[in-house]
């Protein structure tokens, strides 16, 4: 999938190829717009800080982590949620500053902060006489 | 190629459904079903001597938990609240938010008085000891 590099705000999820074999779960995200920043808070409930990567490479951020496995010496008996390898990519446009980009973990919500390139400064055109 | 999403909360259609209905029929019902409008994934375990139940509950304020353990259920209420943006707006929402009950049932009676809960990384877990089993009671004959 092509990242759309005109529309500098725009993210969307990028395929995965050529990576390991999972199981991965994809996780839910909200995003914010600010006038300076994307904002991504996403869910990933039972995931240490040092357990989450956040990787970016050719302007896609990918971000996997792996939860606490089911408790050892018990045996499951009734299970609505499988426990996995969390992982989804976002494509980043071009305003993205992919050198300021910051993440934190909190209560199991990941908020990784996006600044843009410049904020918001109006490209004003001047029109010319001949 | 897509991921299967794991959310720690689905929201059940029917509640909504049930809400609109009764919204329709008359003022006073609306809200009737407002109580819970998520319902929290759980996953049980067991070791023999307790029960363990996990449920995943990202971004729920401690405070607002109540868990309450009686006979051979297990009750988790709370609330998850997603706080808008102090600016900007949201272009994509995903995560869910709402009140939430749930019930579970278990299998056989625990100790109430045992019963203790941990909450990290946005996951609850309750462990729940079994009432220890009676004593066989030795039967004279007269």
């Amino acid at each position: 999938m092509q990242t759309q590099t005109n529309a500098p705000t725009q993210l969307e999820s990028a395929p995965v190829s050529g990576e390991p074999q999972g199981p991965w779960y994809t996780f839910p995200v909200d995003v914010i717009e600010t006038p300076m920043a994307i904002i991504l808070r996403a869910d990933l409930p039972g995931v240490t800080s040092s357990e989450v990567q956040t990787e970016l490479r050719d302007s896609v951020l990918t971000v996997t982590a792996t939860p606490r496995q089911p408790p050892s010496g018990m045996r499951p008996v009734h299970q609505e949620y499988a426990t996995g390898t969390y992982r989804r990519q976002f494509g980043l446009g071009r305003q993205i500053d992919q050198e300021h980009i910051n993440a934190q973990l909190r209560e199991g919500v990941l908020t990784l902060t996006l600044p843009k390139i410049g904020a918001v400064q109006p490209r004003r055109i001047e029109v010319k006489s001949v | 190629m897509s991921y299967p999403t794991r959310f720690g909360f689905f929201v059940p259609e029917h509640l909504s459904q049930i809400d609109d209905a009764l919204r329709a029929l008359s003022p006073f019902l609306a809200g009737k079903t407002e109580q819970a409008t998520v319902v929290p994934q759980v996953n049980v375990y067991d070791d023999g001597r307790s029960f363990l139940v996990r449920a995943d509950l990202p971004g729920v304020d401690k405070q607002s938990l109540e868990i309450t353990a009686q006979g051979n259920q297990l009750t988790l209420k709370g609330e998850r609240v997603i706080h808008p943006p102090s600016e900007g707006r949201f272009i994509r929402r995903e995560c869910v938010e709402g009140k939430f009950v749930r019930t579970v049932t278990l299998t056989e009676q625990v100790d109430s008085e045992q019963v203790s809960a941990t909450f990290q990384n946005g996951v609850l877990e309750v462990l729940l000891p079994r009432v220890p089993e009676r004593q066989p009671r030795k039967i004279n004959i007269n």
